[in-house]
């Protein structure tokens, strides 16, 4: 019986996927509505997944992701569990490269590590950098920039105040009790 | 406006080792960086800290979901406030010196009008603006006082630029090397009404053959006083002092906490083009008592480490350290240093000097 329904679920995959790999996606791109990797997220509440590069330059390839995860923190409170998956070598050095860039930035994450061919078996070809809203449920809110936008994108040409708009309603996280009140500098603002 | 990716890709090699990497001055320990986190203290000798400086109060510098401390770069600017251009924050963040309380902010994320995308710099001008250089932009934003009108943007006439300073009228001191000169010069003076470079200055003294690798070092730094400028470049252990002219008018040997060392040349070893652990000297601050404070520092991946010298204008030492907190600004006798207990950048302590009796 079990036999009869691994094997049932083999042919759906293969159906659907065109390419069975241990479970794996690996013709399309992790997108909305998937299930997320195992990344052990906490599942207590939502959760934003950031995967990129780390072969990339940090500072400057990822100065506007990582202007958007601060900006979402910011607004929460610090209140949202955030994974970097850095995509490189899953050496000693590679970790500590990717933690001291992502303190540096000052953003409270944690970071695992992943190597191109095991973030393709967990992501599909999706491009990079890339943000992902990720529900308590586990299930893909909205993922930024779009699954089909090509596995490298240039985030200089992203509109990341609409980037961090569209996680942020994604997210539905509660705005920072203390940030609630309109700031006197807003008011200010030469924007 | 999209950005200009030719400047962008030339600025991440003249700096990527020096100052924004560098300034990033975050802790790469275990832990992400939540809530209260201590520093571990490894890199910084308190005690020489605290022989050197009584702590006269602890600044915090006030976030919100606005605005984050990140990587700032400070100037003084009027009425006791503190300009902090916030260079991964795409802003200026305008705080009150004596409490930490955010002000104003200026600019915001982007390629738009008014926007920055990585601002180095914030000044006041002699007329209440706020001038604001953005190397990744490559231009300047004039931003008037609050509720006079709006943000002027000027395409800066030489890149990578890295601060400007008003002088009088519409001249203006620009920083930042300017590579199309044999030797490379790192100061410029700018008429803004012609835009014209009326004269480039400090070549960087090298010899050639470590010329090629000296010139991605971009930190410079600049005090104004009177109708005179003091400056340090990255590898050079001398202070200069030009008049508004341009012309040279004095060189102070100054011997660093730690020296640059030599510098290295074609078949050099790996070892001695690491950057990383290569000494650069990285601000000039003039003090109330008529001495002058020299950081320095060592980029160290992502831990940099900090030193301090404070000498006479004679160039007689007065005190050094290696590894102090990183100071940001000198306002008359007062250093406003990182908090040497702390790693979040907006944890500051405000000292002064002990004076030997």
């Amino acid at each position: 019986m079990r036999l009869q329904r691994g094997c049932a679920t083999v042919a759906l995959a293969l159906s659907l996927g065109g390419c069975f790999d241990g479970g794996a996606r690996s013709r399309h791109p992790l997108a909305e509505g998937d299930l997320v990797p195992p990344l052990e997220l906490t599942g207590t509440g939502p959760a934003l997944v950031w995967a990129f590069r780390s072969a990339d330059c940090l500072t400057c390839k990822l100065a506007n992701p990582a202007w958007v995860v601060r900006r979402l923190h910011a607004r929460s409170g610090d209140d949202l569990e955030t994974v970097v998956v850095a995509v490189g070598e899953t050496t000693k050095e590679e970790r500590a490269l990717v933690e001291g860039f992502v303190a540096s930035e000052r953003i409270p994450a944690r970071v695992l590590l992943r190597t191109p061919r095991g973030h393709g078996r967990e992501f599909g070809p999706a491009p990079m950098p890339a943000l992902y809203a990720v529900g308590p449920d586990g299930v893909v809110l909205t993922a930024a920039p779009s699954p089909d936008a090509g596995p490298v994108v240039d985030w200089d040409y992203v509109d990341v105040n609409a980037v961090l708009q569209a996680l942020w309603d994604a997210l539905k996280l509660p705005d920072d009790p203390e940030s609630n009140e309109i700031h006197p500098t807003q008011k200010e603002n030469n924007r | 406006m999209r950005p200009n990716p030719f400047r962008r890709s030339r600025f991440f090699v003249l700096l990527s080792s020096s100052l924004l990497l560098a300034a990033a001055c975050g802790d790469a320990g275990d832990a992400p960086p939540a809530g209260d986190r201590v520093s571990d203290s490894s890199e910084i000798d308190v005690a020489a800290f605290h022989a050197g400086f009584e702590v006269v109060r602890h600044l915090e510098l006030e976030e919100n979901d606005q605005s984050r401390v990140v990587v700032p770069m400070v100037a003084m600017g009027n009425e006791g406030e503190l300009l902090a251009a916030e260079t991964m924050e795409g802003q200026v963040n305008i705080y009150g010196a004596d409490d930490g309380r955010l002000r104003r902010t200026l600019g915001g994320r982007g390629d738009g009008p008014g926007e920055l995308r990585m601002p180095v710099s914030a000044r006041r001008t002699q007329n209440g603006s706020v001038a604001v250089a953005d190397i990744v932009q490559a231009r300047f934003t004039f931003f008037p006082p609050a509720g006079e009108g709006e943000a002027e943007m000027v395409d800066a006439p030489t890149t990578p630029i890295m601060d400007i300073q008003h002088l009088e009228g519409d001249r203006y001191l620009l920083a930042g090397m300017d590579r199309r000169n044999d030797p490379p010069r790192v100061l410029h003076l700018w008429d803004r009404s012609t835009g014209r470079v009326e004269r480039s200055f400090l070549p960087i003294g090298v010899p050639e053959e470590s010329r090629s690798w000296a010139s991605r070092f971009a930190a410079v730094a600049t005090a104004l006083e009177a109708n005179t400028i003091w400056a340090v470049w990255a590898l050079s252990d001398t202070l200069y002092q030009f008049g508004q002219d341009g012309s040279l008018i004095q060189r102070i040997p100054i011997p660093l906490p730690r020296p640059i060392g030599e510098l290295p040349g074609p078949g050099s070893s790996p070892e001695s083009r690491d950057r990383d652990r290569r000494t650069q000297v990285f601000g000039v601050f003039l003090l109330a008592d008529g001495d002058i404070a020299i950081q320095s520092m060592q980029s160290r991946g992502r831990d940099p480490v900090w030193d301090l010298l404070i000498m006479g204008r004679s160039g007689v030492v007065e005190w050094k350290a290696q590894n102090v907190p990183r100071l940001y600004v000198v306002d008359g006798d007062l250093f406003y240093f990182q908090n040497p207990e702390s790693i979040q950048p907006n944890r500051w302590v405000v000292a002064r000097r002990r004076v030997a009796q």
